[in-house]
């Protein structure tokens, strides 16, 4: 079989190896023993170099970066405490009242300086007016819940309702093709 | 004859801005229902017109079946 004879090395390249007789590696002892210029740090630059010596350097000295900001000296105030009658006027109450507000009923949505005092049994009215609103409320919350299941229902059968059409609208496309084959 | 007893209110401003908020809360609300009480009048009239339709279509279809299923021989 000589096909694969090139894969085989040649008898004159395996001789050359044979022969190749490298010289023994120096000795470490040897290196360290060798004795190497030393150049002095003044010595370095001068001899060879075109360039002037360097000017002794001056001592660094950090600068405060120059800003346009003036040093403001803020005003001592003196902390009054406030009456226990006084109104503070906060944003809310700042706040203009919208266009469509109707003024409340009786009060005219006056804003009241100082303590207001309201007689209990009118408190209690009141009390039970939020009580009533709160249950309104609940049960708003309940119906709309249940007007969203509703709707969850509805979209479900629309889709059907769809599904349905496009299924018809395939078959008469079918027999149409049927008929007039 | 009994005094009257009387509650102070420190908060009475803050209550009387939240019920003039809540009440222009309804009438958005109310606005809203409205809207969709509208749309919802809207909607019945499509499912009368779909359900007209889906009427004539099963009527047609009716009429089709009967004349394939009587083929006239000559």
């Amino acid at each position: 079989m000589g096909f694969f004879q090139f894969l085989k090395p040649k008898k004159a390249e395996k001789g050359e190896k044979e022969d190749m007789n490298l010289p023994e590696l120096p000795s470490i002892k040897d290196y360290s023993a060798a004795k190497l210029p030393v150049f002095s740090d003044s010595e370095q630059f001068e001899e060879g170099s075109d360039l002037p010596p360097l000017e002794p350097l001056s001592p660094f000295e950090l600068e405060e970066p120059k800003t346009d900001i003036v040093e403001t000296v803020q005003p001592q105030t003196s902390i009054t405490r406030p009456e226990i009658n006084q109104v503070f006027e906060t944003d809310a109450i700042k706040e203009e009242p919208e266009e469509d507000e109707e003024p409340m009923h009786g009060f005219e949505s006056q804003i009241m300086k100082g303590p207001v005092f309201v007689k209990a049994y009118e408190l209690r009215a009141i009390l039970e007016g939020i009580n009533k609103t709160a249950t309104a409320c609940r049960e708003s919350k309940r119906i709309f819940t249940r007007i969203q299941e509703t709707e969850k229902e509805r979209n479900e059968a629309v889709a059907k309702w769809h599904a349905a059409l496009e299924d018809i609208q395939r078959r008469l496309v079918f027999i149409d093709k049927l008929l007039f084959e | 004859m009994a005094a009257p007893v009387f509650v102070k209110i420190e908060k009475y401003n803050e209550v009387n801005e939240t019920i003039s908020k809540i009440r222009s809360r309804l009438e958005e609300a109310k606005a809203t229902l409205k809207k969709i009480s509208e749309l919802k009048a809207q909607e019945d009239q499509e499912i009368k017109a779909w359900q007209e339709e889906l009427g004539k279509m099963d009527q047609k279809i009716s009429f089709i079946s009967e004349n394939l299923s009587k083929p006239e021989t000559e």
